[in-house]
């Protein structure tokens, strides 16, 4: 039994235009210690997964359901109430892309770290303030930074806090939405040993969400490719980096360029599906050069030992043999 | 999130979905119409004329609206006008004439005489009779005037030899206390004879009398009944000239007139209330525009140049924020009478800095730091275009949602000045007609309509822009969407 | 790091003191030119000076030819009794001095509240300008700023309301109804409410603060004064609860969208103690801000108000010194105004800095 069981997850928006089917019949495990990748375009649904994982529902929400199971209990059963108090933080931490618009700016940051203390567990300010120290400390920020205003820190100070944040009530797992998008290269390989060290220290699982393909090669066991809603391709990132079977995955990673290399990098022509009217079938047809008859009906993810969601798979692997890449 | 809306065009449309915006715009539409139209029906020189007391001289004075006794079991009186040759004055299609007659005429002199007959099948009182009369004699003649009433009944109620003719205008108020005792005391003396409960001289009203039932209370305008019928008036001039000439007008007034009726001063409150309609547009979009305007660009002016200008601008801005308008506008207008458009100015003078200027300088700022305004100074484009290309677009949606939120503040203004008298002396603005209202005791005499339908106007007027505001500010804001 | 940590703070409060001491200058000087300008206005450049000259010397000239020991002066001694009294009469009115200094002495004089004397009693029984503004000012304050505590309040927590319950029936008709209200000045609505509620259904008076003739006992009194008071409150509330419900709503909203208040509730707070610390806690700043506004508003607004509901406080005495050209009470009005203004917008910019601490930032 995997620790999260995530099964046929749904999560659609209603706008004007019609419902926008974001999270389309998601499903993937994670088990402990394990760090998960969630990869795909910008649009593709890897946020909104994520928040339909720890139910963070906008005021549009036209549908939601499926099954996600926590270390075996069914919280997508789970009231309102006994979610916030049993599973957000406790169980599940998130750490939001923008790290720097996660904080109140009228707060100062070492109340805003030691919150999630005095509402989880019954500790006293005092000793939840020294937590906080010491969750700084992990995060190798200095204590004085507890007494500033968010304002007052830079965007790497402000990401470690963050992390910071999300770790004080050592959750099981913790979600990492683009967690170094918005920082500079140096600052963001700090950060990635820094979530390093912190998995070895802690045992803590990580779904790490990120359109950034290196970063997800660096820390991910395994891999999600998600395009249009669904995930297309999922495994261990070993099998994903190096021979993926999704023509949308293979074209994913031949599009990073090679420093030393003649192939010239490919980029797929087209553009993502409108998730209110997704493309009948296999979401990636319109832009697969693969794409027959077949893919007019949609793909199982599963084949044996490999999951993607493609006919190329089993019977379509002869196919292959025609038709050059 | 929702895609922000970009350009005028798409943000209109996209207003207009909505219901507010929907509304907004069709009332502002509705005015915007009556703004054109109004100056076609109602020609300016009705409006030059608002001070003239001539031009209103044959409406009735506060008025009812004529539709009003629809909804009681009384109709109330109205205007009726018999005349015979009156050049002044205006003329109207549904005046009658007098029927004109001479005789016993010899070389010395002549008798004239004038005669009307009409109907009066009203339930309620005229409000006042009069007649206007003309004529040219070098002698003194004796005229009479007789009333003749359905029941038969056959009053003198003048006879006697005036003082003064000449070729001027000769009214005679048939109602009031300012005219010849002999009037007043000829139909007292009728009244009494007839069996009417005696009433002191200064009481007796002949528009009263002269049209009530015979009985004792014919006198009393708490007990009097209106005799409905056919009634008469005969003018004779004994002993005239036979080159005299004579020309009359007798009218009689009614209580309710025109669709709003009418004010203290006679004038028809309709064409005021029309008016109203482009003055205040006129006044408010202007002043909304302008200071819209010119906040707009002070404000980025400051952002962009930064250093002593935006220092300037910054303090100016403080300093008209916190000055008081409205009592310093009472202020003047009381020691000087002035226009509607020196009000304007002052108004615009006082709000050229203001509270937008500072928001579009913050928004002007954050796009200064943006990369394509590098990108666009790197390539030498002057500060103008840069200002204009990219600052301004970026500030349009606040300022046209602004816009329209301002406008209502502005007619306010002008209406508060007007209200207490110390607006634009010669214009019927709707402030100016609440206060006239309202100093001419329009509550205490339950004549509602005086003060409430200006104030219609203005609520009218005032909730137009804020819906449509209302409606810019919800599409233009992507937060407040509906989705 | 010692030094660092210091530094931070300190600088952070040296930030603030130079922000609220521009503050203080901007508003001081705002008041010394607005003053000047009333005075120049309010004298009319010297016009009323002359007038006032004018009268000075009809009013002499009847009191002498009605003294018939004046008559039988010869005429040089006539002529020469004439010019000192109308002398003397301009000298104790002050009116010698040039218009210029007069201006500045004026100016100054008002500034340092040295208000002097009015030009009628205006019913107080004193010509000490002290005196009627201190009779009159509670008068206002008893109504405006009630009533803007009402509507604060009321409006507030409607508008929190509206936000919890975005795009439901109640919110989209609370909107309708706020933004058509907050629009309109409050005497329309006097007069609708009078014709209606006074004149219509006669339930309340007309106007005037008390009934003519006021009762005398206690317990009479107290209610008589609340029965007048009751409609003006009313109409002054329910014109301005708009704003602050609109306002307050659309603040909430565009701060619950914020990711600071969404991160607050993955942390599985509760939602009470997110409104509380997050929601409220950002949205005061603009709200203190529209207190000023509010305030600023219905203080200007208070001049028609008070002539609509008979109402003898500050605005209506405002109008009836311009009435009257009263330029000793105007200069008065005014100067009292802005202070209570300046004083207000002063604490509200303590109070913004104090709650938001970006702007103690901004003041570097």
């Amino acid at each position: 039994m995997a620790m999260l069981e995530v099964k046929d997850l749904h999560l659609y928006y209603r706008t004007s235009r019609g419902p926008v089917k974001a999270v389309d019949g998601v499903s993937f495990n994670l088990e402990a210690g394990e760090t998960l990748a969630l990869v795909g375009e910008s649009g593709c649904g890897k946020t909104s997964t994520a928040s339909a994982v720890i139910r963070m529902l906008p005021r549009n929400v036209h549908r939601y359901d499926g099954s996600v199971t926590f270390d075996g209990n069914n919280i997508m059963s789970y009231s309102n109430e006994k979610f916030r108090q049993d599973v957000r933080w406790k169980g599940v931490s998130i750490v939001f892309q923008g790290a720097m618009n996660s904080l109140s700016p009228v707060l100062r940051v070492g109340y805003q770290v030691t919150e999630p203390l005095t509402v989880h567990s019954n500790m006293s300010r005092e000793e939840a303030r020294d937590f906080a120290r010491e969750a700084l400390k992990r995060v190798r920020l200095p204590d004085y930074i507890a007494d500033r205003y968010p304002h007052e820190l830079s965007g790497g100070m402000k990401q470690r806090v963050v992390i910071a944040m999300a770790l004080v009530v050592n959750p099981k797992i913790v979600i990492l939405d683009e967690p170094t998008s918005a920082l500079d290269v140096m600052t963001q390989a700090n950060i990635i040993n820094l979530l390093k060290r912190l998995r070895r220290d802690a045992g803590l699982s990580y779904i790490f969400i990120t359109h950034d393909l290196a970063l997800a090669s660096e820390l991910a066991d395994h891999v999600a490719i998600m395009y249009a809603g669904k995930i297309v391709e999922i495994g261990p990132s070993e099998d994903i980096f190096r021979d993926s079977k999704h023509p949308y995955a293979q074209r994913l990673l031949s599009g990073v360029p090679l420093l030393r290399g003649t192939q010239a990098p490919q980029s797929i022509p087209g553009a993502p599906p409108d998730l209110i009217h997704p493309p009948p079938g296999c979401r990636f047809r319109p832009r697969c050069p693969f794409a027959w008859e077949k893919c007019e009906k949609e793909p199982p993810l599963e084949w044996g030992s490999r999951k993607a969601a493609c006919w190329l798979l089993g019977e379509g692997e002869a196919r292959l043999g025609g038709i050059a890449a | 999130m929702p895609a922000p809306v970009v350009g005028l065009r798409a943000a209109v449309r996209e207003a207009l979905r909505t219901k507010a915006g929907l509304f907004g715009f069709g009332m502002v539409g509705f005015l915007l119409a009556l703004v054109i139209v109004v100056p076609v029906l109602a020609p300016y020189d009705v409006i030059s004329s608002w001070g003239e007391s001539e031009r209103w001289s044959d409406n009735p004075y506060s008025a009812a609206p004529d539709w009003l006794d629809a909804f009681s079991a009384t109709k109330a009186a109205r205007t009726k006008i018999v005349e015979w040759n009156l050049l002044q004055g205006p003329t109207r299609d549904r005046v009658d004439r007098f029927t004109y007659s001479e005789s016993n005429t010899t070389e010395l002199f002549k008798i004239i005489q004038l005669r009307a007959r009409w109907t009066f099948a009203y339930d309620g009182f005229p409000q006042e009779i009069r007649l206007q009369t003309l004529y040219w004699s070098t002698e003194q003649p004796v005229i009479a005037i007789e009333w003749t009433r359905p029941d038969d009944e056959n009053v003198t109620i003048y006879q006697a030899s005036p003082q003064r003719l000449g070729p001027n205008v000769e009214t005679l108020s048939l109602s009031s206390m300012t005219q010849p005792f002999n009037v007043l005391s000829a139909v007292r003396q009728w009244a009494v004879g007839v069996g009417a409960d005696p009433v002191p001289i200064e009481k007796v009203r002949p528009h009263i009398a002269l049209f009530a039932e015979k009985g004792p209370g014919m006198m009393d305008p708490s007990r009097a009944k209106v005799l409905k019928g056919y009634y008469s008036m005969t003018i004779t001039v004994f002993n005239a000239e036979p080159s005299d000439k004579m020309q009359a007008r007798f009218t009689s007034f009614g209580t309710v007139f025109g669709i709003a009726g009418t004010d203290h001063l006679r004038r028809d409150l309709f064409i005021g209330l029309l008016w109203g309609a482009p003055v205040a547009l006129a006044f408010g979009v202007a002043a909304a525009v302008i200071t819209v305007m010119a906040q707009v660009i002070l404000g980025a002016l400051g952002a962009f140049y930064g250093g002593r200008t935006d220092e300037i601008i910054q303090r100016g801005t403080d300093f008209l924020i916190i000055l008081p308008v409205l009592p310093i506008l009472i202020l003047i207008g009381q020691l000087y009478q002035i226009s509607i458009v020196w009000t304007l100015l002052i108004v615009v003078m006082f709000n050229i800095l203001g509270g937008t200027t500072k928001v579009i300088r913050t928004i002007a700022l954050q796009v200064k730091e943006e990369s394509y305004v590098e990108t666009a100074r790197s390539y030498g484009a002057s500060r103008l275009r840069i200002l204009f290309r990219y600052i301004m677009p970026r500030t349009m949606p606040y300022t046209f949602a602004l816009l329209a939120l301002s406008v209502p503040g502005f007619i306010f203004l002008e209406a508060s000045l007007s209200f207490i008298g110390l607006g634009d002396p010669v214009l019927p603005t709707w402030g100016a007609l609440m206060g006239d209202a309202s100093r001419n005791g329009a509550l205490y005499n339950g004549l509602w309509w005086w003060i409430a339908f200006p104030a219609l106007g203005i609520v009218f007027t005032t909730i137009a822009f804020a819906l449509l505001g209302y409606a810019f500010d919800k599409v233009l804001n992507p937060r407040l969407r509906e989705e | 790091m010692k030094t660092v940590k210091r530094s931070g703070a300190v600088a952070s409060k040296m930030a603030l003191v130079r922000f609220l001491v521009k503050r203080a200058a901007t508003l001081a000087v705002t008041l010394v030119i607005a003053t000047f300008i009333v005075v120049i206005i309010a004298n009319q450049g010297g016009l009323v000076d002359k007038l006032i000259i004018s009268e000075i010397e009809i009013g002499v000239a009847q009191e002498l030819n009605a003294d018939p020991s004046y008559r039988r002066l010869p005429p040089n001694d006539q002529a020469r009794v004439f010019r000192e009294t109308v002398q003397e009469r301009i000298r104790m009115r002050g009116l010698d001095q040039p218009f210029v200094t007069k201006t500045f002495r004026q100016t100054g004089d008002a500034l340092t509240l040295n208000l002097g004397l009015a030009q009628d009693t205006y019913g107080t029984g004193s010509y000490r300008l002290g005196t009627i503004i201190m009779e009159r000012l509670p008068r206002t304050v008893l109504l405006f700023t009630t009533a803007t505590i009402i509507s604060a309040v009321v409006g507030v927590w409607l508008g929190l309301r509206m936000a919890r319950k975005a795009l439901s029936a109640f919110d989209r008709g609370m909107t309708l109804l706020s933004i058509t209200t907050l629009v309109i000045p409050s005497w329309v609505f006097g007069i609708f409410f009078i014709l209606v509620f006074s004149f219509g259904l006669r339930l309340v008076p007309t106007g005037g603060m008390v009934s003519a003739p006021a009762p005398r006992e206690q317990p009479a009194l107290l209610l008589d004064q609340l029965w007048h008071l009751a409609l003006p409150l009313a109409t002054v509330s329910f014109s301005s609860f708009g704003g602050w419900s609109y306002t307050t709503r659309n603040l909430v909203l565009q701060i619950m969208d914020e990711d600071f208040v969404t991160a607050a509730r993955a942390k599985g707070l509760p939602e009470r103690t997110i409104l509380r610390r997050y929601v409220l806690r950002a949205a005061s700043p603009p709200i203190v801000t529209g207190i000023v506004l509010a305030l600023i508003g219905s203080w200007t607004g208070a001049i028609v108000t008070e002539l609509v509901f008979n109402w003898p406080g500050l605005g209506l005495l405002f109008l009836q010194a311009v009435q009257s050209t009263d330029a000793p009470t105007i200069i008065a009005l005014t100067v009292i105004f802005a202070y209570l203004f300046v004083i207000t917008v002063f604490i509200l910019d303590v109070v913004y800095s104090l709650l938001d601490p970006r702007i103690r930032a901004l003041g570097r």
